[in-house]
């Protein structure tokens, strides 16, 4: 159930602008007062994407690429 | 030609709309955008995370993810035409078909343009939204602005491979550092040896001991954009994701154009500044 609070936190996160600014002064106060777990805080604040990535179920970084020099002319 | 124009007397049922996401989750997204999401009957996804995936499922609960069409040691070229199979068999439907492409739908993605294109070629509408881009947010992120210096981008195994030149009295992006060199196009990394002939061909225009920027625009609010400065020379013993991109400041400052000046009648003192 902590995993859909932290998602539902960093997606109200990117909306909200009171709420960020929040979370940039003071970022492990506002994660606990909403809650989240302690390793949860633990890996957002260590800034390892590998970390956060872990902490949100998602097994490795998606691919995103474009191929220009390959399309075809 | 305009879009209204490329859309005119297309009167099957069935529509492809690319919308652009930004790079942050819903933060970055238009508004206009993010109604055609709401709208539409299906959402094909290609985001940059799982989380961002599970995002669209809130704006619309039938989303399709783009992301099991790649795979490392497949042709990059098979993976998007088989995304691009995927949703032109729904709009063949005549289903409303949205594609969100997390940042610029339009640039460095080539499905969605070439999605676009069949389906007009079908005779079904299909348009593009724009969005905010990494671009976008490099600019914002580093505090460059392009119509100070100038600005040229090329993607740097493009730029390794053929004969591209450079201005170094410009700023220089080089998008998809991170897979320079890697010419199969079913690897998602580089080698160090391949960075080190990417360097060597920049100091054709730069020294070593130039500093340069890595950069990776934030995907989550959580996280901080990298901007990382470093020597050029360094960069084949630097981590670099598919993400990164390289930026590369100019080296020495613009010179007027003395002959266009005359031709115009001005002196140097004539050009205003700000």
């Amino acid at each position: 159930m902590s995993k859909k609070k932290l998602e539902e936190f960093i997606i109200q996160l990117s909306e909200d602008s009171k709420l960020k600014q929040s979370y940039i002064e003071n970022p492990m106060a506002v994660m606990q007062k909403i809650g989240l777990e302690e390793q949860e805080i633990k890996a957002i604040m260590s800034g390892d994407k590998r970390q956060v990535s872990a902490i949100l179920g998602q097994d490795a970084e998606l691919v995103i690429t474009g191929i220009i020099h390959l399309v075809k002319k | 030609m305009t879009m209204s124009n490329t859309n005119r007397n297309l009167s099957k049922e069935g529509e492809f709309i690319a919308v652009s996401t930004g790079m942050n989750l819903g933060g970055q997204i238009s508004v206009i955008a993010k109604d055609y999401i709401q709208k539409a009957d299906i959402v094909f996804a290609l985001m940059p995370h799982t989380l961002a995936e599970r995002w669209l499922e809130r704006l619309n609960p039938n989303v399709v993810s783009l992301q099991p069409y790649y795979g490392v040691g497949k042709y990059r070229m098979q993976s998007y035409e088989e995304m691009i199979e995927a949703m032109m068999d729904e709009v063949r439907k005549g289903t409303r078909v949205c594609g969100a492409f997390y940042g610029h739908a339009g640039v460095f993605a080539c499905v969605p343009r070439l999605t676009i294109d069949k389906a007009r070629e079908e005779g079904f509408r299909a348009i593009m939204e724009p969005g905010i881009s990494a671009e976008a947010c490099l600019y914002a992120d580093i505090g460059i602005d392009p119509g100070v210096h100038g600005i040229q981008g090329y993607e740097a195994s493009q730029f390794l491979f053929y004969n591209q030149s450079l201005n170094n009295a410009a700023y220089a992006i080089m998008w998809q550092i991170g897979i320079v060199g890697e010419h199969t196009a079913t690897q998602f990394e580089t080698r160090p040896e391949w960075v080190e002939s990417f360097v060597e061909r920049l100091e054709e225009w730069y020294p070593s001991s130039h500093e340069v920027i890595l950069y990776e625009a934030a995907v989550l609010p959580i996280e901080m954009p990298r901007i990382e400065y470093l020597k050029l020379k360094d960069l084949p013993n630097t981590e670099m994701s598919t993400k990164t991109t390289l930026v590369i400041p100019p080296i020495r400052n613009l010179e007027l154009n003395i002959d266009v000046l005359e031709k115009m009648g001005l002196k140097p003192e004539d050009i205003a500044h700000g």
